[in-house]
């Protein structure tokens, strides 16, 4: 074996390039010049507990960042679940800024893993804040489309599905190339589209297709791809 | 080295250790057909042009219009070429047949490519269906058949793009080329893949005339027709990875041995005077001293006179105790172990950029950039350094900026650094 003297990964003899890291491997233990002069095979075995110390200390910054993700994910249901006063006192100082310090009052104990995303969608945009779609290409150029504070499914009317969007494209779609339900535009402090299973997509700035589930921010000029029809962003505060 | 097609296989090293463990072992196997090997098939080409909204920034169409009048000009009586455009629908603007009858009216129809009336989308799939389409009707194994598929956006159905390449690829190979920055490369560089076929990067839309005459340069020059290489290993040995080493650098995906113990890299179509190989990274099961074939590598291929050709080698290595027998590595081989390394690197520094990791990524390219270093190839140092810096400043790959960096670096390192073979090959290194 020879290990990594970036990284301490255990890479096979042989290998050239660490397969963690990519550093270029510099003892080639199969070499018998190499392995003789610079790390001789009895050395090794004592050396390893040293070597395994180094790697603690030094993923632990690494480490410590992921640990404090997790901390945080768990914080809210923790709070929440908890009847102790003190639990929930103590959360706000350890959990980062992203959750509110008053989450766990406001949200029923029984949806805790939601309530840290749906925060700042109820709290609403601020005050004055407008934001509006404008078609760009592939219907009426030109028409606007106002945003409503919170959920804006962006479709085509169809009752018979059960499908009243927000911003309604029946007329403007004559190809149907948007899903009856096709994406959500969230409109609180911050503007936010998520495509909810569409056929034929959604893009935010002709960058990847958007995937179910995980939202993507929109800010002032984005331009959005929803199915074969484009358009412009504009948010006034 | 054996006849005409110069297949040979090389390992990094003659010796290796007999210990008790499994270790690692380069195979390079490489063809380079003769200097004017290549007998100039008839070509039958399906050129797929995008036609989208967002050709018409840049002059990207007109760019296009130049060069695939050029291509026409440069065909012969034998060739077949059909011109495809598509945007929301496909619609064929030349037949196959018609380049050898009425060029002027093939040109005339590529110039009134912006009458057809197909809509402003990227349809490509529809494209590449109809041109295929065109392709089968003159398809023949006597034909150089091929599809050129130029595009500079997303488009919808991506997966059907891939599949389509994937089917085709025994008998149609296609050659990608991607203008600007919104196309997506990971697509462009599958379908390539599939066939074995090349990847083109277009930051400025100038050098489209270039490319496509390059590229028929590279149809003229073909040598072998359908080649592979086929890998079948003694029993113990795995291979850990599979990679084409040149003219491009890419993995191949598929290396799952068959019942056969036998995996098989396709290579597609080989131009004479440029080495094309392919490198697997093998693991070898510990072993008592001797010689032992570790696999046996056979280049299977097609040329005009002569279908379904085999040239087949040994892989072999010395197992032994002599830690001073096992010599030096070669040189040649561990060259071009560098240069897949450092593309191997670049592709996951953008792994894990893509997955919100600058730390990782930076340290990926990092250490990409001092592989570089160590190559000597200062075009990809740059690339990278400029990527790397890109990322840095912006923490995301989103900016067009950064895409234009990563699809530059991409294309720098996927170009494999020829070297004089005669330079490197006996300059062994420890």
């Amino acid at each position: 074996m020879i290990r990594c003297a970036e990284c301490n990964e255990e890479n096979m003899d042989g290998l050239e390039y660490c397969d963690s890291c990519g550093a270029k491997l510099e003892a080639i233990a199969a070499d018998g010049a190499g392995a003789a002069d610079a790390t001789p095979a009895p050395a090794e075995a004592p050396a390893a507990p040293e070597a395994a110390d180094a790697d603690a200390s030094a993923d632990a910054p690494e480490t410590a960042p992921e640990a404090a993700t997790e901390e945080a994910a768990d914080a809210p249901v923790e709070a929440s679940t908890a009847s102790e006063p003190e639990v929930a006192q103590e959360t706000p100082a350890d959990t980062p800024q992203e959750t509110p310090a008053d989450t766990p009052q406001e949200t029923p104990a029984d949806t805790p893993q939601d309530a840290p995303v749906e925060a700042p969608a109820s709290e609403g945009p601020g005050a004055g804040m407008t934001a509006a779609l404008t078609l760009t290409r592939g219907g009426t150029v030109g028409k606007v489309f106002e945003l409503q504070a919170g959920d804006n499914l962006v479709g085509r009317w169809d009752p018979d599905s059960g499908s009243f969007p927000e911003v309604d494209m029946e007329n403007d779609d004559p190809e149907a190339r948007i899903s009856r339900k096709h994406a959500l535009i969230k409109f609180g402090d911050t503007l936010t589209i998520e495509d909810i299973g569409s056929l034929n997509g959604t893009f935010v700035n002709r960058g990847p297709r958007l995937e179910p589930g995980s939202p993507a921010t929109l800010k002032d000029g984005d331009e959005i791809i929803i199915g074969k029809t484009f358009f412009k962003i504009s948010v006034t505060t | 080295m054996s006849g005409a097609v110069g297949f040979q296989a090389l390992t990094s090293r003659n010796a290796v250790l007999s210990s008790a463990e499994n270790f690692i072992l380069y195979v390079l196997m490489e063809t380079k057909p003769q200097q004017g090997a290549g007998v100039r098939l008839p070509l039958n080409l399906g050129i797929v042009l995008d036609r989208s909204g967002s050709m018409y920034d840049e002059q990207r169409l007109d760019n296009v219009i130049e060069a695939v009048k050029y291509l026409v000009d440069n065909l012969g009586p034998d060739d077949k070429a059909a011109v495809v455009a598509f945007a929301d629908t496909a619609a064929v603007a030349a037949t196959a047949d018609l380049v050898s009858s009425d060029k002027a009216r093939v040109k005339r129809a590529i110039d009134d490519l912006d009458l057809l009336e197909i809509g402003g989308g990227t349809q490509m799939a529809l494209g590449m269906e109809a041109a295929l389409a065109e392709v089968e009707k003159y398809y023949s194994p006597n034909r150089l058949n091929r599809l050129l598929v130029l595009t500079d956006g997303q488009t919808y159905e991506e997966r059907k793009c891939l599949d389509l390449a994937r089917q085709h690829r025994d008998r149609i190979s296609c050659s990608t080329l991607g203008v600007g920055v919104e196309f997506n490369e990971k697509l462009l560089m599958e379908m390539a893949e599939a066939s074995g076929a090349n990847y083109h990067f277009i930051a400025d839309p100038a050098s489209i005339p270039d490319l496509f005459s390059k590229e028929l340069q590279g149809l003229r020059n073909v040598a072998l027709t359908n080649a592979r290489i086929e890998l079948q290993l003694s029993a113990g040995v795995q291979v850990k990875e599979a990679f084409r080493a040149s003219p491009q650098i890419y993995p191949f995906k598929e290396i799952t041995p068959d019942s056969n113990r036998t995996i098989s890299l396709p290579l597609g179509d080989i131009e004479a005077g440029t080495p094309s190989s392919a490198l697997a990274v093998l693991v070898l099961p510990p072993r008592r001293p001797g010689r032992v074939r570790l696999a046996q590598a056979d280049l299977c291929y097609d040329t005009p006179d002569a279908k379904n050709q085999r040239e087949s080698l040994d892989v072999v290595v010395n197992y032994t105790l002599d830690r001073a027998a096992i010599g030096k590595a070669n040189g040649y081989v561990m060259n071009l172990v560098d240069q897949v390394s450092v593309a191997k690197l670049q592709m996951q520094a953008e792994v894990a950029m893509a997955a919100g990791n600058t730390d990782k990524a930076t340290r990926l390219l990092g250490n990409a950039i001092a592989g570089t270093q160590r190559l000597g190839n200062s075009k990809a140092t740059q690339a990278l350094e400029s990527l790397q810096s890109e990322m840095k400043k912006t923490q995301s790959l989103a900016s067009g900026a950064a895409k234009t960096q990563l699809l530059n670096a991409q294309a720098t390192l996927r170009k494999t650094q020829l070297l004089d073979p005669d330079s490197v090959k006996d300059a062994l290194r420890d």
